[in-house]
């Protein structure tokens, strides 16, 4: 690439030499970033809306990146003077992270052209969250990580109060905005203390130091080590700082919670798969009691307060703390089938989350709001009502669909880890939520014909645009395509577990 | 270095002052005042112990930007004065927890890991070529920063650039109905023609 820089003496200009390859897919993506905003303000100044122009062309951008992911040079590597790092775990997360961006966005499409939404920045805006998130899952480094989480955190308060005449939407914001300014406080805390302890600032240096070192001989490591992880648990929502997940869901506007729901989701369980894994493991004695403590509140407390909710977008909220309460629990577990657990349920909660999201965007003008607004759905539109069932059964877990792969992972790998009770908790808990998701289908199937969703369906047919529809209907057979066949599932799960252990 | 020590003692005295003044002026205006003051007041303290890049950045940013902007939201909000005073005890157990934990956190835990040998206080003479040649504290951060870690400088660069983004998406309202301004439009007018008397 430089052949002057190869054999020069200044060692530091190698460094960069391989950087532009390795991170080729980043360099587009933010090249991009800055064309489409550059593009968007000389474009706009005519008076012109570029909401869907913007949209389309970030589509076009995120498969570009995709290609350039998939084409990379592969094999475990250090870049940017070790900031970053990249493995075969890291690299099939951030293909399904691109993937489910671009499901995203295309949802987002459809409500933009609705809602009649003028801002090309909220393209611009998800395009940043991605490239905050990539960095997240790639960091090497204290500082990349935090750059990442706050580049996504940023935007994504921008996004939650993205409509503006909406007081529920600015409430949610700005809760979002004070909850990420604790979670970033205590990151910044606990990685200051860590650094102050240890001197180390790089994760791959605590591995070697941790390693050598008994860590109890290492002053005042746990209390930095748990601080620095419960700005993790912050933003995942794990159950003792969970409290903004259900207004944040439900305050925001229903492209932006299938964002919030799906892709941070997706990168920090990731990136705390693979600190604990990859980095942190010597403290696994200590970590393990406290976590597998979190997880199993997260997913009683999600199961048991969903119980009580009427309202669908808080409902998924609690669905979404139970199940994040599942992932931490695999990661608890401790072995390869822990991680393998991880991937394979993250895979299914994104079908289902996208397939449950999209349709309920298709249905935003029926106003559906309410678990009781759904009643006879199957009447008017059997389609979604199938895609609705065949995601909430996936959620459930129950045999036939996806998502029971992921729970059995999950379980399966606790007792190789030997967490009986957490297992038991987490079977029982299980069923329980399998009572709010079943009663969801009995509206949706046994009930008679709601007023508002009559009134829609009569008024204007069926109005999913072809995207939308088409990305439900893929989404749903996926969803019981995979159970059917699912050597690929497993053999993509096993590669990126076994990437994280190499 | 007694003089030093004094001098230090005054400043962190007059700024645990101005931090009293915060929480017990009736005014909210004059409580942000205090608390631009001990900010001041802290990056003096910075100074005197010569970790100038700090104190620079207690200036710009606590000073220059976040003190400021509490005292334009607490002077447009035109907060009612009597409410404040009435309950500043209330808090008192929690600030006092506070308070532990960072004694527990600064005074327990912290000297043990940071023991230093007493070797390092031995008096030395100081080398002229190495202060004049060695980098001091901006020089070699900007160093770093720009030689090893570019990609922080950009990923810094690209979230003050959101912040922007942001900003303008929450507040500029664009649509079909919105009157603009058109420059070129209206430069081109001819005041001639466009004024009329009116008899």
């Amino acid at each position: 690439m430089f052949p002057f820089s190869v054999h020069s003496r200044f060692s530091y200009f190698s460094f960069f030499s391989n950087d532009l390859v390795s991170l080729l897919p980043e360099i587009f993506l933010v090249c991009c970033i800055c064309l489409f905003l550059v593009h968007g303000v000389v474009f706009s100044k005519t008076g012109r809306i570029l909401s869907t122009n913007v949209a389309n062309l970030s589509i076009l951008a995120l498969v570009f990146v995709c290609i350039l992911l998939c084409c990379s040079p592969g094999g475990n590597y250090l870049a940017a003077y070790s900031c970053f790092f990249e493995d075969d775990f890291i690299r099939i997360i951030k293909v399904f992270l691109l993937l489910t961006c671009i499901f995203c966005v295309t949802l987002s499409l459809f409500y933009i052209q609705l809602e009649k939404s003028n801002t090309f920045e909220y393209s611009v805006l998800l395009l940043i969250s991605l490239f905050g998130i990539i960095a997240v899952l790639g960091a090497n480094d204290f500082l990349s990580l935090y750059l990442g989480l706050e580049l996504q955190a940023l935007s994504f308060y921008t996004l939650a109060a993205n409509v503006r005449v909406s007081e529920f939407a600015t409430e949610a914001g700005l809760k979002y905005f004070v909850i990420g300014a604790v979670a970033s406080g205590f990151y910044l805390f606990g990685a200051s203390l860590l650094y102050g302890f240890t001197g180390c600032v790089r994760f791959s240096d605590f591995s070697l130091l941790l390693s050598h070192i008994a860590p109890a001989e290492v002053e005042g490591i746990f209390l930095a080590f748990f601080i620095f992880f419960s700005s993790f648990l912050f933003k995942v929502g794990a159950v003792p700082f969970h409290a903004w997940v259900p207004d944040v869901y439900e305050g925001t506007s229903l492209n932006v919670t299938a964002i919030f729901a799906l892709l941070p989701k997706l990168a920090l369980f990731g990136v705390i798969t693979r600190l604990l894994f990859c980095y942190f493991f010597s403290l696994f004695d200590v970590w393990q009691f406290p976590f597998v403590l979190c997880a199993v509140f997260s997913f009683v407390w999600g199961s048991l307060a969903a119980l009580g909710q009427g309202r669908i977008k808080r409902l998924l909220a609690y669905g979404g703390i139970s199940h994040s309460g599942y992932l931490l629990f695999g990661v608890c577990s401790g072995t390869v089938y822990g991680a393998q657990g991880v991937v394979i349920y993250l895979l299914s909660y994104i079908l289902s989350g996208v397939t449950i999201f999209c349709s309920l965007v298709g249905l935003r003008f029926s106003r559906v709001r309410y678990i009781a607004d759904f009643a006879g759905l199957s009447l008017f539109s059997p389609g979604v009502a199938f895609a609705i069932a065949a995601s909430l059964l996936s959620a459930a877990g129950i045999p036939p669909v996806v998502g029971f792969f992921g729970k059995l992972s999950i379980f399966l790998s606790a007792l190789a880890g030997s967490l009986y009770v957490g297992a038991l908790f987490g079977v029982l808990c299980s069923v329980i939520s399998t009572f709010y998701y079943l009663r969801i289908l009995r509206t949706i199937f046994f009930e008679n014909g709601s007023r508002p969703l009559g009134a829609f369906f009569s008024f204007f047919g069926s109005y999913f645009s072809k995207e939308l529809s088409f990305l439900v209907g893929f989404c749903a057979v996926l969803l019981f395509w995979i159970p059917i066949n699912p050597r690929i599932l497993f053999f993509i799960s096993f590669y990126s577990s076994i990437g994280l252990i190499g | 270095m007694l003089f030093q020590q004094s001098i230090l003692c005054f400043i962190a005295g007059l700024a645990c002052g101005a931090g009293f003044l915060v929480i017990s002026s009736k005014s909210p205006v004059h409580s942000v005042l205090s608390l631009i003051f001990s900010f001041v007041l802290c990056s003096f303290v910075l100074l005197t112990l010569e970790i100038d890049i700090l104190a620079l950045i207690f200036l710009i940013v606590y000073v220059g930007a976040i003190a400021i902007l509490f005292l334009f939201v607490v002077m447009i909000l035109n907060v009612k004065v009597a409410e404040a005073r009435a309950n500043l005890f209330q808090y008192f157990p929690l600030g006092f927890f506070l308070l532990s934990l960072l004694y527990f956190d600064l005074g327990l835990l912290m000297p043990a890991s940071f023991s230093v040998d007493v070797a390092h206080f031995i008096p030395f003479y100081l080398e002229w070529p190495k202060a004049v040649l060695s980098f001091g504290c901006l020089e070699s951060i900007g160093f770093l920063l720009y030689t090893y870690f570019p990609f922080y400088l950009i990923g810094a660069g690209l979230l003050l650039l959101l912040a922007i983004v942001g900003a303008i998406l929450l507040t500029l309202h664009r649509g079909v109905g919105v009157h603009r301004q058109e420059v070129s439009f209206q430069n081109r007018r001819d005041w001639v023609e466009v004024l009329h008397m009116v008899q």
